[in-house]
């Protein structure tokens, strides 16, 4: 389901659309950089409001974007791709907010309201089975460790294990290997309904 | 769908920032890159905003606009759950402060040259302490230590004992001498608010799939009642028989003598609020999914009447006499009164934008509801909304005194708590507390 990295091999032409041209060409000329962000801000932008809410979200896709320009002379260009370079970005920065990013995760837990999916008035109704089970997701998420968290959301956003590795900066092995047991641990917690002591009318 | 999928949905739930606000974005990173071509002065030029982002550690607050600041990790019930204190016999001398004064501290003195007694407890989530405010002089006394990660405080009705829960440990801090007993050793969830019985003889701590009791005589575990999930709210009766055990779609009694979980009441979907009334007659439940309170007769655990409510119903609040429940509405930014003799809602109250917690004072007069961006006081009297009150920081959990002067609220993102004068409603300067405020409760 997940496309690997696009690498450049001998016979791919660098055209003018691909990130790496993009970033390198902002070395000289900055607005270019402008591009980028038209292309990945609104994904970069519904990953951080999915992990620190809308209103941290404008600063970190932000920052996001500064830190890139300003490592943008260690890119790879062999990553044609930029989006894992940039998830990776707003992924450590969202790392020095672990504890509000667990709070947040509480926070929906307990009261019911994920304020990256607040509903508009008339898309209430289709969202409610999603509330109930965003509640049940973000108790088992507040629960993982960061790097758990971080591989398990980096994956559920859409990126492949390499994307995802590339992102980290971690082997494959360990993405997959750290995916294993984030979802092991998510799927104990969420649970299948056990059938417990539910004697209603036993004395 | 498996534990994958689920996760991708939450994640597909998500809206990305509209184009506006990532047109703002685009502007203000731009305007940095450009403005610091060769980066040779380092980055001491870049936009205001982001520069309090990276460096301040509030970065929450760091925002104009103050209406966007509403991310909702409120512990709003822990709060409004200590308010349910009753109001001490208090003589009052008129006070003579103008409204909006905000300098020194003039309070109502009570009688017969009486200390005020009241410490304001306020759990430190980054700094492991839990900080005790003298409310009659704000002033801040040694923070306790207490375990990892503090989440949550109850404190027992004879104002002995309070309960901090941490990541692996409950400690009970005894709060005459305001020492850390021995943690008691056990796993609260984090995701659930504890709870005190109101007989003062146990507390109910959310763990995995239970409610645990400790029993406070002893500082003692008893025998978990196993319900199938987390425990997220739970509610006690007056008689302290019966427990109500809130998960993310369920509500599950709890015998309290036996520890153990009868089959879970209603049939709503996403039950986000739940609140026993004083005199334990009434149970209201109230459900995201279908915008409704669903009124129970606790004991006997079925349903007798529905209240519509507005959009997005999250946390309800009686008052002292049972009269009338108020419930927050965080969609509709509204608090929807119940009149509990009928059943019946009356007219929603306007109030700020995503309104969360409630905490009544214990005359029952004026409800303090924290939303987004302000602190809404309504008059129970007349069901209006009184000015909101701005603490300059997104409001989180709030208390109130016993004898009703003073709202302590945390200023989310600050390591401060803000007193609201109840009388004028007026703030008075902001006390410091440890890192991260995360919960507060008053002991008379």
């Amino acid at each position: 389901m997940k496309e690997t990295v696009p690498r450049a091999s001998g016979g791919v032409r660098p055209d003018a659309d691909d990130d790496a041209a993009l970033i390198a060409a902002s070395r000289r000329a900055p607005e270019c950089f402008g591009v980028l962000f038209d292309r990945h801000a609104a994904a970069i932008s519904r990953y951080a409001v999915r992990r620190l809410g809308p209103d941290a979200a404008e600063d970190l896709v932000a920052e996001t974007f500064l830190t890139a320009f300003r490592k943008r002379s260690r890119y790879d260009a062999a990553h044609l791709d930029a989006r894992p370079w940039l998830y990776g970005i707003a992924t450590r920065l969202i790392g020095q907010h672990r504890r509000d990013e667990v709070r947040y995760w509480r926070a929906i837990a307990r009261t019911g309201v994920d304020p990256a999916a607040e509903p508009l008035a008339d898309q209430v109704t289709d969202r409610v089975d999603a509330q109930a089970a965003a509640r049940e997701v973000a108790a088992a998420l507040a629960g993982l460790s960061q790097g758990q968290r971080d591989v398990l959301l980096l994956v559920a956003s859409g990126l492949g294990y390499a994307e995802v590795a590339v992102a980290l900066g971690v082997p494959a092995g360990t993405v997959s290997s750290r995916l294993v047991r984030a979802r092991q641990k998510v799927r104990e917690t969420l649970g299948e309904p056990v059938p417990s002591t539910q004697e209603g009318t036993a004395e | 769908m498996n534990e994958m999928e689920r996760v991708e949905a939450v994640c597909r739930a998500a809206r990305p920032l509209d184009q506006q606000r990532l047109a703002q974005v685009r502007a203000e990173v731009l305007a940095a890159i450009t403005a610091e071509p060769e980066q040779r002065r380092g980055w001491s030029h870049r936009l205001a905003r982001t520069r309090r982002w990276f460096t301040g550690q509030h970065w929450f607050t760091g925002r104009a606009g103050a209406g966007r600041r509403w991310v909702a990790w409120v512990a709003p019930l822990a709060a409004a759950a200590a308010v349910v204190a009753v109001i001490v016999g208090v003589t009052a001398i008129p006070h003579t402060a103008q409204p909006g004064h905000t300098g020194g501290r003039l309070r109502m003195i009570p009688a017969a040259g009486a200390a005020d007694p009241a410490v304001v407890y306020v759990v430190n989530a980054a700094s492991n302490t839990v900080t005790p405010i003298q409310a009659a002089t704000d002033t801040p006394l040694k923070p306790i230590k207490v375990g990892r990660s503090p989440d949550c405080v109850t404190i027992t009705p004879d104002g002995k004992t309070a309960y901090v829960t941490a990541s692996n440990s409950v400690t009970p801090i005894r709060l005459a001498t305001r020492t850390a007993l021995r943690p008691v050793k056990l796993s609260p969830t984090g995701i659930g608010e504890i709870a005190v019985t109101p007989d003062g003889k146990t507390v109910l701590v959310p763990t995995q799939n239970s409610v645990t009791p400790i029993r406070t005589a002893t500082n003692t575990t008893g025998k978990p009642a196993r319900i199938t999930y987390e425990p997220l709210k739970i509610v006690v009766t007056p008689d302290s028989t019966t427990a109500y055990a809130l998960v993310a779609t369920k509500v599950y009694p709890i015998r309290l003598a036996t520890s153990t979980a009868l089959a879970p009441i209603d049939p709503g979907h996403n039950p986000t609020g739940i609140a026993v009334s004083p005199d334990g007659r009434i149970l209201y439940v109230s459900y995201g999914g279908t915008s409704t309170v669903v009124a129970y007769r606790p004991g006997i655990n079925l349903p007798f009447a529905s209240i519509k409510t507005g959009r997005g119903p999250i946390s309800i609040a009686f008052t002292p006499d049972g009269k009338t429940a108020y419930v927050a509405n965080y969609y509709s930014g509204t608090v929807t009164p119940i009149r509990t003799a009928t059943n019946t809602a009356l007219p929603p109250i306007k109030v700020g934008r995503s309104p969360i917690g409630l905490a009544m004072t214990p005359d029952g007069k004026t409800l303090y509801v924290s939303g987004a961006s302000t602190v809404t006081p309504i008059s129970t009297a007349t069901n209006t909304a009184l000015p909101p009150i701005d603490i300059g920081h997104r409001p989180g959990s709030i208390a109130i005194t016993p004898d009703g002067q003073i709202a302590y609220v945390i200023a989310v993102g600050t390591d401060t708590v803000v007193p609201i004068w109840t009388a004028t409603n007026a703030t008075l300067p902001p006390v410091q507390v440890g890192q991260q405020p995360s919960a507060i409760a008053i002991a008379p």
